[in-house]
């Protein structure tokens, strides 16, 4: 099996998800406090699920990086998540707080994959992972759908403040 | 992390376990396929003595290493056991069987760095290139909204982020996995090229054929009496034959079959096949490590 590399923009509502769900205050407010955040897929009408890889992603962060905040858009406990049992890697919607901190998830995210892929280099794997990078007041939506093996070198050639 | 637990061979559990696997790679060596599993049974409390004694000494590379090289043990069992269910013929049972050698293959390299996973490449190589003689493709997979799970080594909720054990890791010998307690929906079965686990295979319901015939280039190479550690290369060579069930008539007579219709617009039409040629080349043997650390 052979992957493309495959970037392109999309559109993602937070205000949708909040308000289709009915998520508390205190859990809105972690947009404005939280440096990177996990969001849900939407599959139906109001019918979110967290992607495979979502609550693994953030405790692999947390156990790797301490000077950031990561945290998922979720009520306590009240995560529900979509097994795909596939040997690809499903990763969440990932929202980044600032241009600055864009970055810095990409090299989070290079660690992760390698992490996962670690014991079956030779395989194909590809990778599925969408953005929402806030970027003064406005945001910006990426979405990466492509082999694991070259997610960081084709981030390196993105500026995200000239898209 | 195999490495690791080889250097601590001061202890006299390792220099045991060490000697039961290197006895068990003589047998794979030898083509001794019998009782596959003995070696496992006969060191599962010396892993445990070992892992105890990690404990004591506060040393969790220790305990982490030992569940390592008793994955490591268990792939050559499981070799074993692949190789016979070979000979017997029972290849839809080896397909499963496969897939526990590739696993635990993959397993061990997870924990262990790419320069000392000793014979670990060449094995999977080799098991790739088995992989490539069945005539599975296709795999179905199950796509599931899961509610709630538990995280198999604090029990609290997986999703919660108050559990930090992160699913596939190692904690004190004992790998974390998610325990699924509650599913909500089992949205759809995918039909898939590259699933998690390739044991969900799909086979057609009228499908009578004797597993000789459905495995045919399996049967075919093993035929051959290419010895199970003999990496080798296969090359697929077409070529076009003549059916030898027809019987050619004149292209305007009747047809040989009795159709009553000519022989070019009834079995003159099907008078050649595409057949497929496996040329087989050899290639060098995997060489089974016996010394551990240099």
């Amino acid at each position: 099996m052979t992957h493309g590399r495959n970037v392109k923009e999309f559109n993602y509502s937070i205000d949708d998800y909040c308000s289709d769900i009915s998520i508390s205050e205190d859990t809105k407010a972690k947009i404005d406090e939280i440096d990177i955040l996990v969001l849900p897929h939407k599959y139906a009408e109001k019918e979110y699920y967290f992607a495979q890889e979502s609550i693994r992603f953030i405790k692999y962060c947390r156990s790797i990086d301490s000077q950031h905040s990561i945290d998922i858009l979720a009520d306590g406990d009240n995560i529900e998540t979509r097994a795909l049992h596939s040997f690809d890697l499903f990763m969440p919607i990932i929202f980044v707080a600032s241009s600055v901190l864009f970055p810095i998830t990409i090299n989070l995210i290079s660690s992760y994959i390698y992490d996962r892929i670690k014991g079956r280099e030779k395989e194909d794997v590809s990778v599925k992972v969408s953005f929402v990078v806030r970027n003064g007041k406005s945001t910006k939506e990426l979405h990466y759908d492509g082999d694991a093996k070259t997610f960081k070198e084709t981030f390196e050639k993105i500026d995200i403040n000239k898209l | 992390m195999l490495k690791y637990f080889f250097e601590n061979s001061f202890l006299d559990e390792i220099e045991r376990i060490t000697a039961i696997i290197n006895q068990k790679k003589d047998k794979v060596i030898a083509g001794n396929f019998t009782d596959p599993y003995q070696e496992i049974s006969e060191s599962k409390e010396i892993f445990e003595n070992i892992k105890q004694y990690a404990i004591r000494n506060n040393d969790e590379n220790l305990a982490n290493s030992q569940y390592v090289a008793a994955q490591y043990l268990k792939l050559f069992c499981n070799m074993t056991d692949y190789f016979a269910k070979l000979f017997e013929k029972t290849y839809k049972k080896s397909w499963d069987k496969l897939q526990d050698c590739i696993e635990l293959c993959i397993e061990v390299s997870k924990f262990t760095e790419i320069e000392n996973r000793y014979d670990i490449p060449q094995i999977i190589d080799l098991l790739y290139q088995y992989e490539l003689l069945y005539p599975y493709k296709i795999f179905s997979s199950p796509e599931i909204a899961i509610l709630k799970s538990e995280c198999s080594i604090c029990e609290k909720p997986i999703q919660s982020l108050d559990c930090f054990h992160i699913t596939g890791n190692l904690y004190w010998g004992e790998v974390a996995y998610e325990k699924v307690t509650e599913i909500k929906t089992f949205q759809a079965v995918c039909l898939v090229s590259h699933p998690l686990d390739k044991r969900c295979i799909i086979e057609l319901s009228d499908d009578t054929r004797s597993e000789t015939e459905k495995f045919q280039k399996l049967d075919e190479i093993l035929s051959l009496g290419i010895p199970p550690l003999q990496m080798f290369a296969i090359k697929d060579q077409k070529s076009i034959r003549q059916r030898e069930d027809i019987k050619i008539v004149g292209r305007n007579d009747a047809c040989s079959c009795g159709s009553g219709i000519k022989f070019k617009k009834c079995c003159g039409q099907n008078l050649y096949y595409e057949h497929i040629h496996h040329i087989v080349k050899p290639m060098n043997m995997v060489d089974l490590k016996k010394e551990y650390v240099i």
